[in-house]
């Protein structure tokens, strides 16, 4: 079965400081909220295996400083990227505002083969927060943002009260996984170690 | 152990911490006075020994520093003294959109402070009842955004809070422990340090008596004090005290601690050394120095700078993470091509580790031993004058760097035996908690004399390859100077073309990783000896680690062989080791470089060999152990400990067929012969027939050490071909993956392809390692 080649996916959360990016993957992964997360400095990372379809795949999840800005981690932290998750705080204006810069920003740097169809997930976190009255970006702003930006899927979550969490990073596991199999016919000659397998194992179908 | 359960009550307005507080803490000897030495070490204070008048005028001028730049850079437009200094109401006003105005700063500030507050109310969650306090958060957010307005250039940077955290922490203790001092011996206590009175504790010690043990008047004979005359005073002093009785390193003592504090002396209050009305002062002092690096120390501010301003055209924490490699290159080859293969770039963890000084690594109570390490590293380290060279900037950063790498180290067999990157960087990044910090620190002083020996050796090296042309020098033997560094870099571009076509072939990843490329391009200079022969050829030899292996025997045989004779050679190389085992751990990462170190060492001084070689057999005896038993190498907690990790390195090294390492010494022995032969001589003539030799000896031992690695790659594989398929198996039986078809996971077609290749692969290293 070709398919079963690669099994990593990986995935970079970015948006500004504070909108809840480590908070969302230690609610997807250990299913856990806490208020006593500390400032995320550089980057750190969480993994989780995921069924999608008939597959299982290891999610490598990416969780970025907000205020980091890309030269310091390398080209090569971007590249290998399957997915990106774009996060915002539904009730910080500024925070949506930047998710432009940040969309941009990682294109420039992963430069994918196919910048147009790259999978991106925009997430609107912390509906939570006083019962949704003092948000102040709308969803319908927000999902006409994310059409503009071609069709750039769209979801409203809490991590604090797990409300779309899990939803939102299957969803991201499926587009990132349609993505990866549309890269394997410009690299069908990889090697990849993670999976056991090699590349004369690739012609024959199992 | 810190009292840090008694940091809840911190209020820095408050003039002292309830009795209760005060009363069941201890101080241990390494926590008493840090606040005072940090300064001390951090140049914010005049270097011990210094009469105490001069410390007060340096802590006052400080103080007033400070004072003048938060008066002059926060302001506040509604107050009158601030509206009457900006010129006119036209220009300053709320809706002005002059940036310089009043009104325009103020927001700018405002701004500021929203980041930073940000980041303080995530500041130290689990010490939570002292950072978290208002006067604490207060102090933080002032000192922060002071300093960022001091230096638009950086600004406030995430992490920022995070370095400045501790030294508010650490001055606060020193404040509590005055106090806790002043409480013992009660008002107006100043005066009995003061009066050369004999019994002027005579009072306090009558009114022990009853309480608490008589005070072993054996231990109180001070015999030097540098700052007053008169010793008789140590007689009442309270037995909780004693320890502080005589003077430290640093010239500090109870009695420096009450006089400088007191509000009689130079500068009034203002000079007093602890005063919880300056903790904010002297912290902005301590924290503006650590993060400017003043003294030529490493610029930590720099490591939060993203723009490319080093001297690679990287941004500075980018070329310190290469630096981390580059000496875990010089110190573990095996491990470091192994996570340069699976693309492990350094920055991915040490960008964390740098920038907060590891403080995310490491509980509060062990960073703060840490960083007294840190911040007392001796330039003394290198005393090779220029040989430092310019990539490592100071005694500070050096150690930080050595200390990354000790880390690295501690994890070594997990990292060897881990096949991929994520589980690299997840151990990496999630370093573990229960850990001995104090022989990590220890590994990694170790590590730094290694290498200064290595540089040692080099510069001897550089006397002789002067001869063989100048690039050769600049290039080669100087692999800290820039143009070293702009090699590896410009390397990378250079290489990038012609690895290319191969990376698709033969890289285990498709990631175009610069370290992968930077590793392949370590192979292809090298495929045959004429072509790394001529200095040219090593020119475009990137990896650091095939210029230091070398250079590594012949810091053994050099001094030896050529200025000392055989057995100095052997005691210097002994006390260099000072723990063999530790040592061990360290460089015998590869046998067969430790090998060849100790076949080479009997030929040039046997009787030290013998003892030599007596270690490598326990060494192995351990190793075997090693395969035998379970080696659980995550704690390496003790010098056995780490030669179970080494045990660990030396299993693979042991997997090797007998007759490969056989013919791998053969070829060193004649090869150690002919070079320690020629090294003998100091003849000019034959020091070009050492370097032709030495050169020719060298990219084979590259070539060796290439077909090495290999070998110990495959290994890898090979358990984690074999683990692969044995989780599979247990995922099946987990129920979970019952949709899979087991088939896909146990086909034997595919297993056995997989085993061919590596079949391939072995019998490639194979030919490497018999060239």
């Amino acid at each position: 079965m070709a398919t079963r080649k690669r099994t990593l996916l990986k995935v970079i959360i970015l948006g500004d400081s504070g909108v809840g990016k480590t908070s969302l993957m230690n609610q997807f992964v250990n299913k856990k909220f806490s208020n006593q997360y500390k400032a995320t400095i550089g980057a750190d990372f969480l993994t989780k295996e995921v069924q999608v379809e008939d597959r299982l795949v290891t999610m490598q999840i990416w969780d970025t400083a907000g205020q980091e800005r890309f030269q310091s981690l390398g080209v090569a932290f971007y590249r290998g990227a399957d997915c990106c998750v774009l996060v915002y705080d539904v009730n910080l204006l500024k925070s949506f505002e930047s998710l432009s810069n940040w969309r941009d920003e990682f294109l420039v740097q992963a430069s994918p083969s196919d910048p147009e169809n790259f999978p991106f997930m925009v997430l609107g976190n912390k509906v939570d927060i006083d019962g949704g009255n003092s948000r102040v970006v709308s969803e319908k702003r927000a999902k006409t943002w994310c059409a503009s930006k071609g069709d750039i899927p769209y979801f409203e979550t809490s991590a604090k009260d797990d409300l779309n969490v899990d939803v939102a990073f299957q969803c991201i596991a499926k587009n990132a996984l349609k993505n990866e199999t549309d890269e394997e016919i410009y690299l069908p000659d990889t090697i990849d170690f993670s999976s056991g397998s090699t590349h004369t194992s690739s012609s024959c179908s199992c | 152990m810190l009292p840090s359960s008694q940091a809840r009550d911190f209020d820095p307005e408050s003039p002292r911490l309830n009795n209760a507080s005060i009363s069941g803490s201890h101080w241990p000897a390494e926590s008493r006075l840090r606040g005072l030495r940090w300064r001390v070490l951090l140049g914010v204070l005049p270097p011990c020994p210094a009469p105490i008048d001069s410390l007060r005028r340096a802590a006052a001028n400080g103080r007033r520093r400070y004072a003048e730049l938060r008066r002059s850079l926060i302001v506040d437009p509604r107050s009158l003294e601030d509206v009457q200094k900006s010129e006119s109401l036209i220009i300053s006003n709320p809706l002005s959109q002059d940036p310089e105005s009043v009104w325009g700063r103020y927001f700018r500030n405002a701004e500021i402070e929203k980041i930073i507050e940000n980041d303080l109310t995530r500041l130290y969650p689990e010490h939570g009842n002292f950072f978290q306090s208002y006067g604490c958060q207060t102090m933080l957010r002032r000192i922060l955004l002071v300093w960022a307005l001091v230096h638009p250039e950086y600004g406030y940077k995430q992490g920022m809070h995070e370095v400045l955290a501790p030294l508010i922490y650490v001055l606060h203790w020193d404040v509590t422990h005055l106090l806790q001092v002043r409480q013992r011996y009660q008002d107006p206590f100043e005066d009995r340090f003061d009066t050369p009175h004999e019994n002027r504790f005579a009072f306090y010690s009558e009114r022990r008596q009853g309480a608490s043990a008589p005070i072993p008047q054996a231990s109180l004979n001070v015999s030097e004090d540098h700052f007053l005359t008169g010793n008789d005073w140590v007689k009442g002093v309270h037995p909780d005290d004693l320890l502080l009785v005589e003077v430290d390193d640093f010239g500090f003592n109870l009695k420096t601690m009450v006089l400088g504090s007191d509000s009689y002396g130079a500068e009034g209050e203002l000079g007093a050394l602890l005063s919880r009305r300056f903790i904010e002062h002297d912290a902005f002092s301590m924290f503006d120095s650590l993060m400017r690096g003043s003294g030529g120390e490493v610029v930590l501010a720099d490591y939060f700078s993203t723009v490319n301003e080093g001297r690679t055209g990287l941004p500075p924490v980018l070329e310190a993470s290469a630096e981390i490699y580059r000496f875990l290159a010089a110190m573990d080859i095996s491990l470091y091509i192994h996570l340069v293969g699976l693309g492990v770039e350094p920055q991915f963890f040490a960008l964390r580790w740098l920038r907060v000084l590891f403080g995310r690594e490491f509980d509060l109570e062990k960073l703060l031993l840490l960083w007294d390490a840190i911040f007392s590293a001796s330039p003394k380290c290198k005393e090779g004058g220029d040989l430092g060279g310019a990539g490592r900037s100071s005694a500070r950063g050096s150690f930080i760097t050595s200390f990354a790498v000790s880390m690295i180290l501690h994890l070594r067999s997990i990292l060897l035996a881990s096949s991929n990157a994520t589980t690299c960087l997840q151990k990496l990044l999630s370093f573990p908690k229960i850990v001995d910090i104090k022989l990590l620190i220890e590994n990694a002083k170790v590590l730094l004399v290694h290498s200064d020996e290595l540089l040692e050796s080099r510069s001897l090296g550089s006397k002789y390859f002067q001869i063989s042309g100048p690039n050769f020098r600049n290039d080669r033997c100087m692999p800290h100077s820039p143009s070293f560094k702009m090699q590896i870099y410009s390397g990378r571009k250079g290489l990038r073309q012609v690895s290319s076509g191969l990376r698709e072939r033969s890289l285990p990843s498709p990631s175009e990783s610069y370290w992968e490329e930077k590793w392949m391009s370590s192979i292809l200079p090298t495929p045959t000896p004429e072509q790394s022969a001529p200095p040219s050829g090593c020119d475009s030899t990137t990896v650091p680690r095939s210029a230091s292996f070398p250079e590594g025997v012949l810091r053994n045989t050099g001094p030896g062989g050529s200025t000392e004779g055989p057995s100095d050679a052997g005691m210097k190389t002994s006390q260099i080791v000072t723990d063999t085992h530790n040592m061990e751990s360290f460089s015998s990462g590869d046998t067969s470089y430790r090998k060849k170190e100790t076949i080479h060492t009997e030929r040039n001084c046997p009787g030290y060999a013998e003892g030599e070689h007596k270690e490598k057999d326990n060494v192995e005896h351990v190793c075997i152990h090693a395969v035998d038993g379970a080696v659980d190498a995550n704690r390496v907690d003790s010098p056995t400990e780490c030669c179970n990790l080494c045990g660990t390195g030396l299993h693979i090294g042991l997997q090797v067929k007998d007759q490969r390492r056989q013919s791998d010494d053969q070829l060193f022995v004649s090869a150690s012969k002919e070079l320690s032969e020629s090294i003998c001589t100091e003849e000019d003539p034959k020091m070009k027939a050492v370097v032709k030799t030495f050169r020719d000896k060298q990219s084979r031992v590259s070539l060796h050490a290439l077909g090495y690695s290999m070998v110990e790659s495959i290994q890898v594989l090979e358990d984690a071909v074999a683990s692969i398929f044995t989780d599979y198996k247990i995922g099946i039986s987990d129920g979970e993956t019952t949709q899979i078809s087991r088939k896909d996971f146990l086909n034997a077609e595919d297993r056995s392809t997989a085993i061919k290749a590596l079949t391939n692969l072995r019998k490639i290293s194979s030919i490497l390692l018999s060239m």
